[in-house]
């Protein structure tokens, strides 16, 4: 019986092997390749695959005694990818570990940091964004990269000295230079004519005014909500009002003027915060970056954005080297623009705060890899009372751990063991007395 | 010395003295419906809430690769994972790599079962990928590129074939993973490392009690945002999803709490094995220390 089970597995493996893996990821793209080579369709590479059927061959070379050697070829190709592939892996596993070890000791050095994840042209002023498109002015030059990838599509040069931020509307890019605005198509770059300033420069009716040291807020035209004596208006983005109360960044809710956080900044913003526009929904509308002296910070704006995280606290911080002209928040990136070069970043995510359990977990965690170290280096004699407590101390934690790996061992055979009882009361047992007392 | 002679018999208890026991223990739930107040870990509820929090336009996806060896743990952890995400409208796409060859079909009964619970419709609210091989590069290639890997369905039906799989035009690489499930045994880490290189994808584990402590470090370092650990994890999960949907949560044939009870009792009984045991140990050696006038 058994020998039919694993002839039956077998077969099944090989059928299933063939159909979903080899067939269409092999053999199709192989047999397409053949046909493109001899004037069909598509491209001629994936006759490529082929080279892959003959370095599997050579394996069972080792059946030859004569052509054993060949077989070599194949196994080398083997073992050198998979030596490739571990380097990687070990790498991608242990080094976040090997920085998370070191949070105990100096939490600072290991707080997240945005990954860079293109970079594009400076800008002297604030980019336009606009949807997968981002445009840049500097001096007499405008170039138009893709916002995400960075990947540059057209640059342009102008007549004269921009003196503004350029904007799209429709299907041309607007940029002002000297006392008019000069119309650029979006998709080239190429220079189609001059339009109207005061047709374009006509200014949206402001949602938030500063009158004295009063700030007012409106909502359809309405005033809405008025805070007195709390600050300097400096800008607003996504519902937000941001305010500079001497060393305090104020955020106020756009909609009734209540301050969801103070965060202590070193000094003024260079241009408008930004909210963090995070992938994770769970972020969102929760994190605002603020550019101060060539460095953007991270601010919580609500309460628990991450565990144990307040409004107010300081999620992260990014050198960025020189004066930011503005930072802005889409798609789950920041674009950090700065006059010699811009940079998008992959955010980090806010991340909880550390507690005493933390703190606690990785100090036990270093001292007892110093522990069992020193209990199993044995090319030197244990002396002296600190080095023979450290010994003692690894072995029980050795025992601890073993102790900790043989309970979930106990666990994960009693559930399988629960899962046949189940399946035998369930299953078997129960229709089993129903049939004979029903 | 009579008391002593009593003790000291439990260090020779019968092997199948204790196998019965512990079979009577572990079999009186199942007969007599008993419920037991369940604290909720943290790594459960972390990964209860990212999956919650999956955005709308994209999916999760998972890579289901338990079959009939392990399902005492994984069924009830995958069974609980696919309530959630039908109750919650979230799509989503599974597939297995590097497993045995059942393991899409162990998944797919599950994924039928709760469909007709929750309405839900296959190709529009989730697609089986069915199997492939060659992690770890594999798992990079699916990020790069699902459709490339998986170039038909577990049913044949080619992944281009939007008429059929509406759900596949949105998927196109890990970009459109909002979360990422791995469903095994021992689930491969190399998860972390190859399939997106950004780590902007959380990765999620549900594995078996056996292997859990191996992961703990990860979710410590934020490489994983969460795991369910075991049955136990699925019957927090189970219990976390009859806290946010109510009675819309359908329990019946759920796995997680039904084990739950058995599992408590099951270890019970061998706490008190072992303190009967260690108890005879310590009998058995003053009992001979005495009838060996003072040598143990």
């Amino acid at each position: 019986m058994m020998q039919i089970f694993i002839g039956v597995n077998l077969g099944y493996q090989a059928i299933v092997q063939w159909r979903d893996v080899l067939y269409p990821q092999w053999w199709l793209p192989m047999i397409d390749g053949f046909k493109a080579l001899f004037g069909g369709p598509g491209s001629p590479w994936g006759a490529l695959w082929a080279l892959v059927g003959v370095i599997g061959f050579l394996f069972y070379l080792q059946l030859s005694r004569k052509y054993a050697s060949f077989s070599k070829i194949a196994i080398g190709i083997t073992i050198g990818i998979g030596a490739g592939l571990t380097f990687k892996s070990q790498l991608g596993q242990n080094i976040p570990q090997l920085l998370d070890s070191f949070k105990p000791l100096s939490p600072g050095i290991v707080r997240p940091q945005p990954k860079t994840l293109a970079t594009l042209p400076g800008s002297q002023f604030p980019p336009a964004v606009d949807g997968s498109l981002a445009i840049f002015v500097s001096g007499r030059q405008v170039a138009a990269n893709e916002t995400l990838g960075g990947a540059s599509l057209w640059r342009a040069d102008l007549p004269a000295l921009a003196t503004g931020p350029a904007t799209v509307v429709d299907d041309d890019v607007d940029v002002p230079v000297g006392s008019g605005i000069l119309r650029l198509d979006r998709s080239t770059g190429r220079i189609t004519g001059q339009s109207s300033p005061a047709a374009l420069l006509a200014p949206l009716p402001a949602s938030f005014l500063q009158v004295a040291d009063r700030i007012i807020g409106f909502a359809a035209g309405q005033q809405a909500w008025t805070r007195t004596g709390i600050g300097r208006l400096i800008g607003d983005g996504d519902g937000r009002v941001f305010v500079m109360a001497g060393k305090k960044l104020l955020v106020l809710d756009g909609a009734d003027g209540k301050t969801l956080a103070s965060c202590s900044v070193p000094g003024p913003p260079q241009g408008t915060p930004a909210i963090a526009a995070y992938s994770q929904p769970q972020f969102g509308s929760g994190v605002a970056l603020v550019p101060v002296d060539g460095v953007v910070y991270a601010f919580a704006i609500r309460d628990a954005v991450a565990e144990g995280v307040h409004a107010g606290n300081l999620l992260w911080s990014a050198r960025v080297g020189e004066p930011v002209v503005s930072v802005e928040s889409f798609d789950g990136v920041a674009l950090v623009t700065t006059s010699r070069g811009s940079a998008i970043w992959d955010m980090p995510a806010p991340q909880a705060k550390m507690t005493g359990g933390d703190y606690f977990d990785n100090w036990v965690t270093v001292v007892t890899i110093v522990c069992v170290m020193t209990y199993f280096f044995f090319s030197f004699k244990r002396r002296g009372p600190v080095t023979i407590a450290a010994s003692n101390f690894g072995r029980w934690m050795l025992m601890i751990g073993f102790g900790a790996f043989f309970g979930n061992t106990v666990m994960t055979r009693m559930s399988f063991l629960l899962d046949r009882l189940m399946f035998l009361i369930d299953d078997w047992l129960r229709p089993f007395i129903h049939y004979l007392f029903r | 010395m009579k008391t002593l002679t009593f003790f000291a018999r439990l260090d020779t208890l019968p092997r199948r003295l204790i196998y019965i026991v512990l079979f009577i223990a572990a079999g009186i739930p199942f007969l007599v419906p008993i419920r037991l107040p369940l604290y909720v870990w943290k790594e459960t509820r972390s990964s209860f809430n990212v999956t919650s929090n999956t955005p709308t336009h994209k999916v999760v996806a998972i890579c289901s690769n338990w079959v009939s060896g392990s399902q005492g743990e994984n069924w009830p952890q995958y069974e609980a994972i696919v309530a959630h995400l039908m109750l919650a409208h979230i799509p989503f796409i599974v597939f297995a790599v590097d497993a045995d060859p059942m393991a899409p079909q162990m998944a797919e009964n599950v994924n039928q079962r709760q469909a007709k619970r929750y309405g839900r419709i296959y190709g529009r609210d989730w697609v089986n990928l069915g199997l492939t091989r060659g992690a770890p590069l594999t798992f990079a290639a699916i990020g790069r590129n699902v459709k490339n890997v998986f170039q038909t369905d577990y049913h044949q039906t080619p992944t281009q074939d939007f008429r059929k799989l509406p759900l596949m035009r949105q998927v196109h690489d890990v970009r459109d993973f909002g979360t990422f499930w791995v469903v095994d045994y021992q689930p491969d880490l190399n998860w972390v490392v190859f399939l997106d290189p950004s780590s902007r994808v959380p990765i999620l584990f549900a594995c078996a009690g056996i292997g859990s402590s191996g992961y703990y470090p990860y979710i410590a370092s934020g490489q994983l945002k969460g795991m369910v650990v075991g049955n136990r994890g699925a019957a927090e999960y189970e219990t976390l999803l009859e806290q946010k949907y109510g009675s819309k949560f359908d329990e019946t044939g759920m796995r997680g709490q039904k084990l739950l009870v058995p599992m408590a009792f099951g270890y019970l009984t061998i706490i008190l094995l072992i303190i009967a045991g260690n108890v005879g140990m310590v009998a058995r050696r003053r009992l001979n220390a005495r009838q060996n006038g003072g040598v143990s």
